[in-house]
């Protein structure tokens, strides 16, 4: 089985700054799970953005989806992403499209018509318990509420890649095991490789089948 | 309220658009056809000491018309009276021919005086009459109207063509962090900005409806109908579909090409 993504020897940095990111490898193969830890500022962020091509690598190779990322131009670029979902640690919930709207956004995105990126919604909001609130605005949710959404958002389109930035950080226990709950499932049911970056392991991680890798002073391993 | 801000600040510009193209057409239409019936009324006339042939005046001047020897009996005729049969005889024998030239055109005061210069060149020709006083004040009148026209209705242009392209980038920053997410799932520029081509779509179709709208009551109101006849001019039958996709072809065009140059400057 081909790897989905594959990074070898990668440094990342910001603008010529001293590298975030020093000599960095993994690989993840289609239903994988990998959960990034560290602490604030060890560049776990950083390696995200790169993962969907926000920033380009210093040195060393970084395949996604069989492409290597900073020598692709941006139409594959705009493909790769199209088989991302990224759930951010600020949600990024568009304020003026109301919770369905968000929710298909990827879908509306690659052309979809309207009727089955309603339907699509629908079924995800239920399934994060957000049926009844499709017609709401972000602004009037809670934080886990918005969060879940964001979630919802990114495997609407059934994703070969999940990216999470700290995607229960500031959640109640309720929201954070529906997020990891759907996270399971997609990397089960979609068989999607799923990242998550987190600076403290959860508790729902226990029944979870993953591998960590932990970045520190900006060096990444891999904990068995 | 926010759905009438957001489609209307792209309304008013593409409208003056709109307007001012109908309004332009309709004046051009307005002039030429002035043109025209100044033309229908205007002729050169020339005596010679000789008959000329018609074939001589075509080779002197461009587009001629008509040429129309002018019958000189009937001007000899009012002096029967009072001239004597010889006399009579003498000044018919006498009498230069005279001869009236219609052009196709209404020409500029430059190219008149071409062809009195032409024309006076030519060895059997005595006078040249273009009634260039009269004539060049005429025009130079409806020059200056027309140039006036055309002065504010490219004022008006240009305006509108910052108004919306200032609108454009308004937008623009209002909506980038939305453009920013919709590009963190793999949106493409068009489909980035495609509210803003709806909205360019909506104030053309609904600008182009009110300005047929306006033109064809123009069109249809007696009062100013009579006064355009009473000119003695003419306008074409009002078309309402011509006028429509004319006025939505442009300000389409308008508007989308504005939309781009601004979009595109802007950092994917």
């Amino acid at each position: 089985m081909d790897n989905i993504i594959e990074a070898k020897d990668i440094y990342l940095a910001y603008d010529n700054q001293a590298n975030i990111i020093k000599n960095a490898s993994f690989s993840m193969k289609e239903g994988e799970v990998i959960v990034i830890t560290g602490v604030s500022g060890s560049g776990k962020s950083t390696l995200m953005k790169a993962l969907y091509g926000s920033i380009d690598i210093i040195n060393g190779s970084l395949k996604v989806m069989g492409s290597e990322l900073y020598k692709t131009d941006k139409f594959r670029i705009r493909a790769i992403r199209q088989n991302i979902g990224i759930v951010f640690q600020d949600y990024k919930l568009i304020n003026d499209y109301n919770v369905e709207d968000n929710v298909a956004l990827p879908l509306s995105i690659q052309g979809y018509k309207k009727a089955f990126c309603k339907k699509q919604a629908k079924n995800l909001l239920a399934h994060v318990n957000l049926a009844l609130k499709a017609k709401r605005y972000p602004l009037e949710l809670s934080g886990g509420e918005q969060q879940r959404i964001g979630v919802a958002r990114a495997i609407s389109h059934n994703p070969k890649i999940i990216l999470a930035d700290e995607p229960t950080g500031n959640l109640d226990e309720y929201s954070s095991s529906i997020i990891w709950d759907l996270f399971q499932r997609a990397s089960i049911e979609l068989k999607a490789c799923v990242v998550v970056v987190t600076h403290t392991l959860p508790s729902e991680l226990y029944d979870f089948n993953y591998r960590r890798l932990h970045l520190e002073d900006g060096v990444l391993n891999e904990i068995y | 309220m926010k759905f009438i801000k957001r489609y209307f600040s792209l309304f008013f510009p593409i409208f003056s658009i709109t307007i001012v193209f109908n309004m332009y057409t309709y004046t051009q239409d307005l002039l030429e056809s002035y043109k025209k019936n100044v033309n229908k009324n205007y002729s050169i006339i020339i005596s010679s000491s000789k008959p000329i042939k018609h074939r001589t005046i075509y080779d002197l001047i461009d587009d001629v018309h008509i040429i129309e020897k002018i019958d000189t009996n009937k001007l000899t005729q009012s002096f029967a009276s009072t001239l004597s049969k010889e006399n009579l005889d003498l000044l018919r024998k006498n009498i230069p021919y005279f001869y009236n030239i219609v052009l196709n055109y209404f020409p500029k005061s430059s190219k008149l005086r071409n062809i009195e210069k032409n024309l006076v060149n030519h060895k059997s020709i005595i006078k040249v009459e273009t009634f260039y006083e009269k004539h060049n004040s005429f025009t130079e009148m409806v020059i200056l109207t027309n140039g006036i026209i055309n002065f504010f209705i490219f004022i008006v242009l240009i305006l509108s063509f910052m108004l919306i392209a200032k609108q454009v980038e308004v937008w623009y920053f209002e909506h980038l962090r939305t453009m920013e997410i919709m590009a963190l799932f793999g949106a493409s520029m068009f489909k980035r900005t495609s509210r803003l081509f709806s909205m360019a779509i909506f104030s053309s179709a609904l600008s182009s409806f009110i300005v047929v709208s306006v033109f064809y009551l123009i069109h249809n109101n007696e009062v100013i109908k009579r006064s355009i006849l009473k000119m003695g001019l003419y306008l074409a039958d009002f078309s309402v579909w011509t006028t429509l996709i004319e006025s939505l072809f442009s300000s389409l065009l308008v508007s989308f090409v504005i939309i781009l140059l601004v979009v595109f400057a802007q950092k994917d």
